[in-house]
Order: C-alpha cells, then structure tokens, then sequence
C-alpha cells in the first residue's frame, strides 16, 4: 500500500520527518487528520481522488485501519497507521490543486452559455436540502421539528445576498459582516454557509480571470476577508477547506468543472456538475451555488 | 419540560448523518424536539430560535457536536440522550460501526455461503464487473450482469464464454429477471405460468410480465438480455442461448421477445432460431412487422399487445382479436379526454412525457409520430442514418417532449429515477410553468427493487403541478399508468388510486397513456 498522489499544498507536511496528526474523523472512504499545529489533513480513497488537503491511498483497506483518535505518524519516506501498516509515500505523484483559471478568458461566450446551462439546472437537480434548491424544501431535519432546511435557507438567502452585495460595492466591511455570520450555517462535516462561501470565492477567481478583473476588490483580499471572518465560527476541517478555496485550490471535479466551462460540448460540463453535486449530502451543491453567484460577465 | 444536552468534541458527522439522528430522536417516546448540529455560533443561533439552547451548548465550539433534546421528562431526556451514540454509529456515512453484519466480500466467500447456488448476481462498478463476471462463468455460475459501463469487448467475451460452457450471461445493464419464480433486480411479482419472456429492455420486461399477470396468466421464466445484447457486434447471444433454453423448458408454452429493433443480421437470426414448436411474440419496437410475418412468427407493435397475445395464445385463443381490443382500449377514455381537452387553453399545445423507463419513453416517442407537430427526446428512435444533436438550449419549445429520466444525463451522480424520484417530481412541478405544456404524460413502475411508494411520491408532485397551472389561469391534464401488479410491494390498485385522487387520468398501458394524451390535444376547442 502507498499514497498513489498527493496535493502539493499539504504534501510538505506529510513528508516532514517527525510528522503526527490524530484522526479526528473516520469514514469509508476518507479519513480526516489535524496536525498537532492544527493544520487539517485528509487522508482519501482513490474513490474521492484528489483535493486541496488530500493523500490519496492506492488501497482503501488501508483507511478501515484508522478510527477516531488514533495518530498517524510519519518518517518522510512513509506513513504509519499503527499495527505496523506502512503506506510509502515515495510513489507518491504531486498534483496541484490549483486550476488553470485562465482558460476560462479563452472563451467568453463558451463559458457564459454553459454558466447559463449550469444555472438552470442546479436548482432542479440539487439536493432539495441545499442552499443551491428552491424554496420549497421543508423538510424537517437536524434543528429540530421545525423544517430547519427553510430556516436555514431563509437565514442563508439574506446572508449570501448581503456579501454579494458587499463585493458589489467594494465594502469589505461588508462581506466581514455578512460572511461571519454565513460562516458555520448548517448542521454537517462542511457546513452550509462555508461551502457556499468557498464556492464563491473560486467563483470570484474564476469571473475575474474571464472578466479581466473589473473589481475594485482584488480577489485575494476578499478571500482573506472572508477566511478571517469564519475563522473561530466554524470547524476546523471546515475552515482549512475555506482558505483552500481563498487561494484558488479545489478539489478534482472542480478542475473538470471548470476545464468543461470553457469546452462547447456540454457532455463533460453535466459530469463534471454532477460529480461536484455527488460530493457530500449537499456539501458539492452548496458550494456550485456559492460559485454561480460570483459576478460573471453575460453575454446574449 | 427538560432540555437535556450533550456535547461531542471533535466530532464529525455528514448532514444526513446528523438529520437521521436527529428525526430519530423525534420518534422516541416523550421526546418533543432534538436537535443534533455542529456547535458553530450559526447553529447555536438557530437552535435559540427553536428553544432548545442550554447554558451547556452555549459554551459549545463549533468544533463540537451538539445534542439537544427537550422531552416530557428527564427520563424521557436521558434516555433519548443514551441513544444517540448507537444512531451515530449506525448513521448512514458515519464512522464505521463495529461489528456490522457479516456479508461475503468476495464470490468465493459467497460461494461458501450459497454452495448451491447456481446464478450469480453482479452490481459492481463498471470497471470491476467483467472480472466478477468471468470468475462466476469460470466457476460454473449463470450470470445476471446488473452492472453498466462494461465494454462491449467485455461483453462479447463474457456472453461467448457463457455460451461455451452452456450458460446465460444475462446483461450488462440487465435490471429485471425473472429466474424459476425468483424476481431479480426491478423484477415485479407475477405468478409462474405459460409465458416465457426473453428482453432486451428492463421495463419492457417489466411491463410485459406484470400486464401478464394482470390479465391473469402467469410467466415461466423471464430473461433479461441487455440493451447491447441485439446490436450487430453481441449479435443477440443471450437473447438466441434464452430462446434454445425457452424452447426446451416443459413449463414454458408462448415465447415472446422483445427489444428495440435489431440490426438486420440480428433479426434474421433471432426470428430463424424461435422458429420452431412453441408459437413466439415477436415485439420489436418500430421494426418492420410484415419481416416477423414473413418469418413464421407473430409481429405486436406494442409491449401491452406482446402480454395480450401471449395469454391469448396461452389460453389457446386467436390473437387477432387481443390486438384489435389494445388498439381500440383508448376510445374508452374518449368523453374524459374531450373534456379535458376543452379546458385547455389555445396556446397549450404540446404533450409532455417524463419516464423513469426507458421502454416506455421509446415506446411512446414511435406512437406519438402520428401527431402533427415534432417530437424530442434525449433518448430518440433508432433510426438508420439518424445523427442526434443534443439540443442547443436546456429547455424544448415548440416541440412535444419525451424524456428518458434514466438516461446518463440525468443519472450521473444519482439514483435512477425508480428508486428516487426527487428529480422527476421537481420536474413534474416545473412543467406547470410552461404555457405550452398541454398534457403531462407519466409512468410509474412497482417491483421489489422500485422505490416503496412511487405513485404516493408523484401524485403530490401532481397535485403540486395541477394548483400551480391553475394559479396560472390554466389546467393541466396528467395522464398516467403504472406498470406492476396486485401482488408488488407497492401493490398496483393502491398505487393507481394515488394517482387518481391527485387528479391523474390513469390507464391500464404505456401506450393507452400516449394515445389518451393525443386524444386530449385533439380534443382542445
């Protein structure tokens, strides 16, 4: 067993001679990690493949190894799980999680008639949970006996259009405001709130790189605002996915999605949207809404 | 009353995890509300408004997991609160719970379980199942292949090892069978009887075995071949290897086949293998019927006359006459169709069809030719020549529309339709919004493998749809059938009643609904 690939953004620290993280979560298919700097790691099935925190196990069986709690240490040639498993991480093939944003200003109208497509189907075919769903959700669920999806929603609606209205204006104080309290908004792994906030954030790269930046706010200055916000409003695992998305670094459907934005034959761009609206409950969802909410030029 | 609350540091769970919890804490007695979320200041805020914040989740991180439960009194509390570890445990994406149930990760271990079985039943993703599939041909093992995205290299080698050592490599793509009274996969429960059925399509086989049973016959053995298996590279292997098992099978007495049409090379070895003692059915959809005729065989053009002559024939009838009542069963519906065709509106033109079967989206795409304006489908008719551009825009105007909801598009990255019809009712509701739209035309299919209550989930979809054409100052007519029977899970009567009651026109066929459809459009004033 190995780590087949590995994003460079976390690779440093996995191969640091010394390392140690505990798990502090466990699932089939990914095992989440925080270092003792509390640095948020991931390690994943081939299944869930590459993202901004991930090492990708050749096996899967090695991840049934781990339960909450137990550490992971490391010697920078290898990982060891305890019970003497080893997975080597010399295989182990670097991959950049941040896209190329830049195609997407190759073809404009391309990629403004699949945002189009995009925008249409998303409230249709999200989960009816998701922020990304219309209002009809009411469904009751982890607040309680009250239909706590329409309370989330509702709350979310007024939130996210107050940072889109900040980003509009150019007010950072704004977007501080608003996101902080958008921050945290859900009941899962990633909440609600955070995910579409990641979302918009590579949406906002990624309008800008097509738009040719007509902002008066520099795209990374609104990331740093808006991790800085979350920052103790939210989980930690949440939060390192958060500032991933503020640096650009996304997880591989969202390089697929945004390779398939700027392609003219709409097959790839319906994988690559599903794929994203698969990951989590409604995690993917949430986060594609985030994106489609970012100031993309039109064109007719 | 009591809240009693617990905090759960450092741990997480997925959305779904924490709202099945939390509904099942609902349902413990005394429990009047709970809530289980992450202990973010967003949360908390939330669960303030719900009355359910302590002291103790307000000093909660959002690196904390939050338990609350407001319940009649403390033991009730308590005790809602000692569950919660096991529903974590047991909730769906959650950590792993020890000792689950002890299943058989591999078809050796399966065989050890089982060493008398003699089918083996492989859903694997794609790209595993092939190997699966060779090993239980390998091990002597018939195969039902459920699994898609197999190569069509893999399946010829897998369907010419079956037949090498005298076996039925049912699928890929192979949904339905029915194997010595046994339902596999979307199988419906239909008594055993006469009528032996080999398919190329899942709801067709569906369709055709359950109108079977709903005429009160019964079937013998049902094959499911695969969508691929008719084409000229697999040159109908499993459909020619079930036609040599249907013809020496003492119980069974009527053969019918059915699939779209196949290559020309494909039909003349089909139609030239089922010649032979037992009288065959042949429903090739939109194939050239006087070819059958010719063959010594007997052509239906649609899956409900393939059931309606093969009991006929069972019974020892003419069939003829069962054709000629299919074809006219439709007019029995033709005051109802007039009235409702005259409260639509002029500029309501067009019939709008959302399908879960794919059969039943071809079938209804070949009656619907005769209309007079155009047809699209994400899933259109074969036809030779044919080049299918996808359409340029999301949605159709102008055209009547048939959609296969189990086509790829719609399934990547969710169930089938089937099993969850969340997409389809969403659509169902958006079809209100379109001026067009004069008639929405649905299928609801039952079985052991379809979703536990599908006319239940439509009918307040239609419900839904119908109120909100009205606000618009329109009607909406629905038309619907369910393809299943009396004896299925969902049971056939209860599900049709659903729908009726949500205002549906319900008929006994896939092609009764279409043509009751066309009925209504020409009945508009």
């Amino acid at each position: 067993m190995h780590i087949e690939s590995i994003s460079s953004r976390v690779s440093p620290i996995f191969r640091r001679p010394g390392f140690q993280a505990t798990a502090e979560s466990a699932f089939a298919e990914a095992v989440n990690l925080t270092t003792p700097h509390g640095a948020a790691l991931a390690l994943v099935s081939t299944r869930i493949g590459n993202g901004p925190l991930n090492a990708v196990v050749s096996h899967s069986q090695a991840l049934a190894l781990l339960s909450r709690g137990d550490t992971v240490s490391g010697d920078g040639a290898a990982l060891s799980l305890g019970k003497g498993w080893r997975l080597a991480l010399t295989p182990a093939v670097a991959w950049d999680p941040c896209p190329d944003y830049g195609r997407l200003a190759r073809r404009p109208q391309v990629v403004a008639c699949n945002l189009a497509w995009l925008r249409q189907h998303l409230p249709l075919e999200a989960p009816q949970d998701s922020l990304a769903a219309g209002p009809q959700a009411l469904t009751q669920g982890a607040f309680g006996s009250r239909p706590s999806v329409a309370l989330v929603q509702a709350r979310a609606g007024a939130l996210t259009d107050g940072v889109r209205q900040g980003y509009q204006q150019g007010d950072l104080s704004q977007i501080t405001a608003f996101a902080g309290q958008l921050a945290g908004l859900g009941p899962g792994l990633t909440p609600a709130g955070d995910d579409w906030l990641a979302g918009w954030l590579v949406g906002l790269r990624a309008a800008a790189a097509m738009n040719g930046d007509p902002s008066a706010l520099d795209v990374q200055a609104v990331g740093r605002t808006v991790v800085s916000s979350a920052r103790s409003r939210t989980s930690r695992l949440s939060l390192a996915f958060l500032q991933a998305a503020a640096d650009g670094a996304v997880a591989q459907p969202w390089h697929d999605l945004l390779a398939a934005l700027a392609d003219a034959d709409p097959t790839p761009l319906r994988h690559a949207a599903a794929e994203i609206m698969r990951h989590g409950a409604t995690s993917g969802s949430d986060m594609l809404a985030g994106f489609l909410a970012a100031p993309f030029l039109a064109f007719p | 009353m009591p809240i009693a609350t617990r905090i759960l540091p450092s741990a997480y769970y997925d959305s779904v995890t924490l709202m099945l919890v939390a509904k099942e804490l609902l349902a413990m007695p005394g429990v009047q509300d709970a809530a289980v979320v992450m202990g973010t200041p967003a949360n908390l805020a939330l669960m303030r408004d719900a009355h359910l914040l302590t002291a103790d989740a307000d000093a909660a991180t959002p690196n904390d997991l939050v338990v609350a439960v407001l319940a009649g009194d403390e033991g009730a509390a308590a005790a809602a609160l000692a569950a919660v570890d096991g529903l974590l445990a047991a909730g769906k994406g959650g950590q792993r719970a020890d000792g689950a149930q002890r299943r058989p990760r591999s078809l050796r271990a399966a065989r050890r379980q089982a060493p008398d079985a003699n089918l083996a039943i492989i859903s694997v993703a794609g790209r595993y199942a092939a190997r699966e599939a060779r090993l239980a041909l390998q091990q002597g093992l018939h195969v039902m292949l459920f699994s898609d995205n197999v190569s069509l290299e893999d399946e010829i080698a897998l369907k010419a090892l079956a037949g090498e050592r005298g076996l039925l490599c049912m699928g890929p793509d192979a949904g339905t069978a029915i194997v010595n009274g046994v339902g596999l996969g979307f199988a419906n429960a239909v008594q055993r009887g006469p009528v032996g059925i080999i398919s190329a399509a899942g709801t067709g086989l569906q369709s055709v075995s359950s109108d079977i049973a709903r005429r009160g016959s019964g079937v013998s053995q049902a094959i499911g071949a695969g969508g691929r298996d008719l084409s000229e590279a697999v040159g109908g292997r499993t459909m020619l290897a079930g036609i040599a098992a249907l013809q020496a099978d003492p119980q069974t007495q009527v053969i019918v086949l059915v699939s779209k049409p196949p290559s020309e090379r494909v039909t003349a070895a089909v139609l030239a293998a089922a010649k032979g003692a037992k009288p065959v059915v042949v429903c090739f959809l939109g194939a050239d019927p006087g070819v059958v005729e010719r063959a010594g065989l007997i052509p239906v053009s649609t899956l409900e006359q393939a059931a309606a002559v093969a009991v006929a024939l069972a019974k020892g009838e003419e069939w003829c006459s069962p054709i000629v009542a299919c074809d006219e069963a439709p007019l029995a519906y033709l005051s109802q169709a007039q009235a409702e065709g005259q409260r639509l509106q002029l500029g309501q033109r067009f019939i709008h069809g959302l399908y879960s079967g794919g059969t039943f989206c071809y079938e209804a795409q070949l009656i619907a030719e005769g209309l007079p304006d155009p047809v699209y489908s994400n899933a259109p008719i074969d036809k030779p020549g044919a080049v299918h551009e996808p359409p340029a825009e999301a949605v159709v105007h102008g055209q009547h529309v048939l959609l296969d909801l189990g086509g790829d598009e719609y399934t990547v990255g969710r169930l089938h339709p089937m099993l969850d019809p969340t997409l389809r009712n969403r659509m169902i509701v958006q079809t209100a919004d379109d001026p067009e739209v004069a008639v929405l035309l649905l299928d609801v299919v039952l079985g052991y493998g379809a979703h536990p209550d599908p006319a239940g989930e439509a009918a307040q979809a239609i419900a839904a749809a119908k109120a909100r054409a009205e606000a618009a100052g329109r009607y909406l007519p629905v038309v619907a059938f369910v393809c299943g029977s009396e004896d299925d899970p969902q049971r056939l009567s209860e599900q049709e009643a659903k729908l009726r009651a949500a205002g549906a026109l319900v008929t006994a066929s896939n092609a009764q609904a279409t043509r009751v459809a066309a009925l209504i459009l020409a009945g508009r004033s």
